[in-house]
């Protein structure tokens, strides 16, 4: 009995680390996307750009002029590079929850034959009886 | 930070999964909806002989007692997608829903209130481009703040022209009218994301109205059935 329940800590303490790794990665996906969205609404606002309006970008302090195109492809540099990075973690999110399916059903199991061990004590207590 | 609600508004509408209330499963979708990063199933304490949550079939006991009412398909005809009867839940997973919603509401409303900050802050920007000569008269002297307690005189060198911060650490010099364009722009996307909100707020709150009052029955039902139990034994 003892043996199972430290097999079922082991078990569930495995399955909150995924849980754990899991909640980290969805968060970085969550802030990605919020990077992605900033920089397309940055984008969109360099191609409604009018005549004589002029990109500066902010580099410590100072604010420097900036060229239009170098402006544009600095953002679409980062673009690609942010939906390159969350394509990744999709990959990764979807290992994880194969993993957590995994050792859910290991708790399962687990958890079934504690229960049929239990149920079988008393009847045989009352067999002997 | 407020953009992560553009997707928000995109949302599916709320709808209870099945898989979160029979299971220790963390389904995404929800964590990208909500993004409520405390809707993790409990830990179970040390030596606990089970895992909360994992409990599929309901227990003896409470399947006695099983109060048919509410469901939450009636609604699920105009919410579309999974829907289960609160009824066939036991009360530990009902209190489990409860708590998630909770946190969804919780989480939600903060995500509102950040919302309806920004839009404020857009719509100050947008008062004070569109005051005009008021504000941009270059023959007032102003005080330029060079600290929070020293301030210089100062001369409008360029009435017309703004630096506006799209975001990102870019910057870009408008005239005000574009840039009054620029605010009224943001200010009306962060209205359309706001109402969005505001309808899966509402509609999370309804859901959890609906679990809590399934809960509250179980619970009496569960009551005086059990003091009956134990008088006929």
């Amino acid at each position: 009995m003892a043996d199972i329940q430290r097999r079922l800590q082991a078990l569930s303490e495995d399955y909150a680390k995924l849980q754990k790794d899991l909640q980290d990665t969805v968060t970085s996906r969550q802030k990605l996307e919020a990077q992605m969205q900033e920089n397309f609404g940055v984008k969109q606002e360099f191609e409604k750009l009018k005549d004589g309006e002029t990109i500066y970008k902010l580099i410590g302090p100072v604010l420097l002029k900036q060229d239009r195109t170098d402006a544009e492809s600095t953002v679409k540099g980062r673009l690609e590079f942010i939906e390159k990075e969350i394509t990744r973690l999709e990959g990764h999110i979807k290992e994880t929850q194969a993993k957590m399916e995994k050792k859910k059903t290991e708790i399962i199991q687990v958890q079934t034959s504690a229960q049929a061990a239990v149920g079988a004590g008393p009847q045989a207590v009352k067999g002997r009886a | 930070m407020i953009y992560i609600f553009r997707r928000l508004g995109e949302a599916p509408h709320p709808t209870i999964p099945v898989m979160q209330l029979t299971s220790l499963e963390m389904p995404r979708s929800a964590n990208c909806r909500g993004n409520s990063g405390a809707s993790t199933a409990p830990h179970p304490p040390p030596g606990a002989h089970t895992v909360p949550g994992l409990i599929t079939a309901p227990s003896k006991s409470q399947d006695h007692h099983r109060s048919p009412t509410l469901t939450m398909a009636s609604q699920g005809r105009q919410q579309g997608g999974e829907q289960i009867s609160l009824d066939t839940l036991t009360a530990p997973q009902l209190s489990a829903v409860k708590k998630q919603l909770d946190e969804e509401v919780e989480h939600l409303s903060q995500s509102y209130a950040q919302l309806a900050a920004a839009q404020s802050k857009f719509k100050e920007c947008l008062r004070v481009v569109k005051s005009g000569s008021e504000t941009f008269d270059e023959k007032k002297p102003i005080l330029v703040p060079l600290t929070n307690s020293l301030y210089v005189k100062g001369r409008m060198a360029d009435s017309d022209k703004v630096i506006v911060d799209v975001g990102t650490g870019f910057y870009v010099e408008k005239d005000t009218k574009s840039a009054a364009e620029f605010y009224e722009a943001k200010v009306k996307e962060l209205a359309a994301n706001i109402q969005g909100l505001e309808g899966i707020v509402q509609a999370k709150t309804q859901n959890l109205r609906l679990v809590e009052e399934v809960l509250r029955q179980k619970v009496l039902a569960a009551g005086p059935a059990a003091g009956q139990a134990a008088q006929a034994s």
